[in-house]
């Protein structure tokens, strides 16, 4: 019996995502459709959230307001953190996946850390960024790998965000695929092979039952109209499949 | 001397501003005309490089909507946004929801122009009979005040809202501007009014002639004490700034010509 509810959204679309460029830390605009599957995410039916989970990234921020508007529920508390972030990717920030693999290999575009060239055009946009102005250098990743990214996601939803789950509270995270593979990853004790294998959806309200322990009593579940769950879970069964 | 900046604004237009109606409590959304208000304040804001720390905004959407649509124009949606039933609007009590043009022609312009441009006269508290008394006591924002559901206002003077809102700048607000923020509060008309009243010394007599127009950033420089150096300034096109107070002055108005 669901003794607590935990809403996860990975943001939608975004025009660095249609260009298959790898994500990173600077803001990308979400696309069109982004907008659209934000809108129709929640469903009107009791959701009744306390306090709300973001990165510093737009994108996150948007599907999240997105959200918190078609709900009424923009009054909400909102707390931002750099630690729910996409994975850093240092060096690759701004290459295609196509020009990644040609110049350091396929297997390469999976799993990559490389530190930031301090040369690299986009090192001085993300470091300076004013959003970042309270953190220090020491803590300031230049990159990271998934590992990092997992582990600092995680670190977040240990401290930050489950004393707030124990106290009953409704919590919807929006946050990235990366940062959101953390809490998955703890949640469903998944190993690392197999969560850089998930492709959690965008755009659609991932919800979790769990028990008072903090396990999901059941798998994820998708929010959302008939068509849009089902081609969600379709999608990652297929996932799941492809490994066998 | 100059030592902090502080910007605050009035939201941009919603529906019953439009009407002419007062909206006060009642969880207006920003029509489309607010919302280019908003994006248009966003904009001026970020041409004059403003960096915001942290934003201020009541729990009504339309102030909310207001800074999120002006972070969205800066490219600084990750700035913490924190909001306060203190910064509400005034609460027009068994006013809210009427015509002011009908109530010019009830009670005449200058009783209107009194409760609305007053500074201790409260109009009389909204029933549970009022066609939107449950609508705004069942909302479960006001359950999660600071104070309890039966201590929040049912009617408020300009005074009071000052009396409501204080503590929240004492506490949560000048603290951050003593340490340096670069602050935006997203409010309403009277709220601001009531703010500016405080922090520029304005007597309860002036404080009737002061309208803010909406959607306009206003720039209070304040010394170390955070005591306004200078009257309020409205940042933009000061034509076009002119132009909307007089709009919002009008609205008090019987108009003299029908279509």
């Amino acid at each position: 019996m669901a003794t607590y509810k935990l809403v996860q959204i990975r943001h939608s679309e975004c025009a660095w995502n249609l260009k298959n460029h790898f994500s990173d830390r600077r803001d990308a605009n979400l696309s069109p459709t982004g907008h659209e599957e934000a809108k129709q995410a929640l469903p009107d039916d009791g959701y009744e959230f306390d306090i709300c989970f973001t990165s510093v990234q737009k994108s996150a921020i948007r599907i999240l307001w997105a959200v918190l508007d078609a709900m009424d529920q923009m009054w909400l508390p909102v707390v931002r953190t750099w630690r729910l972030n996409e994975w850093h990717y240092g060096a690759l920030t701004s290459l295609t996946k196509a020009e990644t693999a040609a110049k350091h290999g396929e297997a390469q575009v999976k799993i990559c850390s490389r530190s930031y060239d301090p040369y690299h055009p986009f090192y001085s946009n993300i470091s300076k960024d004013h959003g970042y102005v309270d953190l220090t250098e020491n803590h300031l990743p230049s990159y990271e790998s998934l590992k990092d990214t997992i582990a600092r996601a995680l670190l977040f939803y240990n401290e930050e965000i489950v004393p707030q789950i124990k106290e009953g509270k409704w919590v919807p995270i929006a946050a990235h695929g990366n940062s959101l593979w953390g809490i998955v990853k703890h949640l469903e004790g998944l190993s690392e092979e197999i969560i850089m294998e998930l492709n959690l959806p965008t755009g659609i309200p991932i919800v979790y039952e769990l028990d008072k322990n903090l396990k999901p009593i059941k798998p994820m579940q998708f929010l959302g109209d008939e068509e849009a769950m089902h081609k969600a879970m379709e999608a990652v069964a297929a996932q799941g499949k492809a490994k066998k | 001397m100059s030592k902090y900046k502080l910007i605050m604004l009035r939201h941009g237009e919603g529906a019953w501003n439009k009407e002419n109606r007062f909206c006060s409590w009642v969880d207006q959304k920003l029509n489309s005309e607010g919302m280019e208000e908003a994006r248009n304040c966003g904009k001026q804001l970020k041409a004059l490089n403003f960096e915001f720390d942290l934003v201020f905004t009541s729990v009504l959407n339309r102030s909310i909507h207001t800074a999120w649509l002006i972070l969205e124009e800066l490219g600084q949606e990750w700035v913490p946004v924190e909001s306060s039933w203190r910064l509400n609007e005034r609460h027009y009590g068994a006013l809210i929801g009427l015509n002011r043009e009908q109530m010019a022609l009830n009670h005449g312009e200058e009783q209107v122009r009194l409760w609305r441009r007053s500074y201790n006269i409260t109009p009389p508290p909204i029933e549970e009979s009022h066609p939107y008394y449950h609508e705004i006591y069942n909302d479960r924002r006001y359950k999660v005040c600071d104070v309890p559901l039966d201590q929040l206002p049912r009617s408020e003077s300009l005074k009071d809202v000052l009396e409501r809102l204080l503590p929240y700048w004492n506490e949560r607000i000048a603290p951050e501007v003593l340490r340096g923020k670069t602050i935006l509060i997203s409010a309403h008309g009277n709220s601001s009014r009531a703010l500016l009243k405080h922090l520029e010394g304005i007597s309860d007599e002036d404080i009737i002639n002061i309208t803010l127009p909406t959607g306009v950033p206003i720039l209070l420089e304040l010394d170390e004490n955070l005591r306004a150096v200078g009257p309020h300034q409205f940042l933009g096109d000061q034509e076009a700034i002119q132009a909307a107070i007089k709009k919002v002055e009008d609205q008090g108005k019987v108009k003299q010509a029908k279509k």
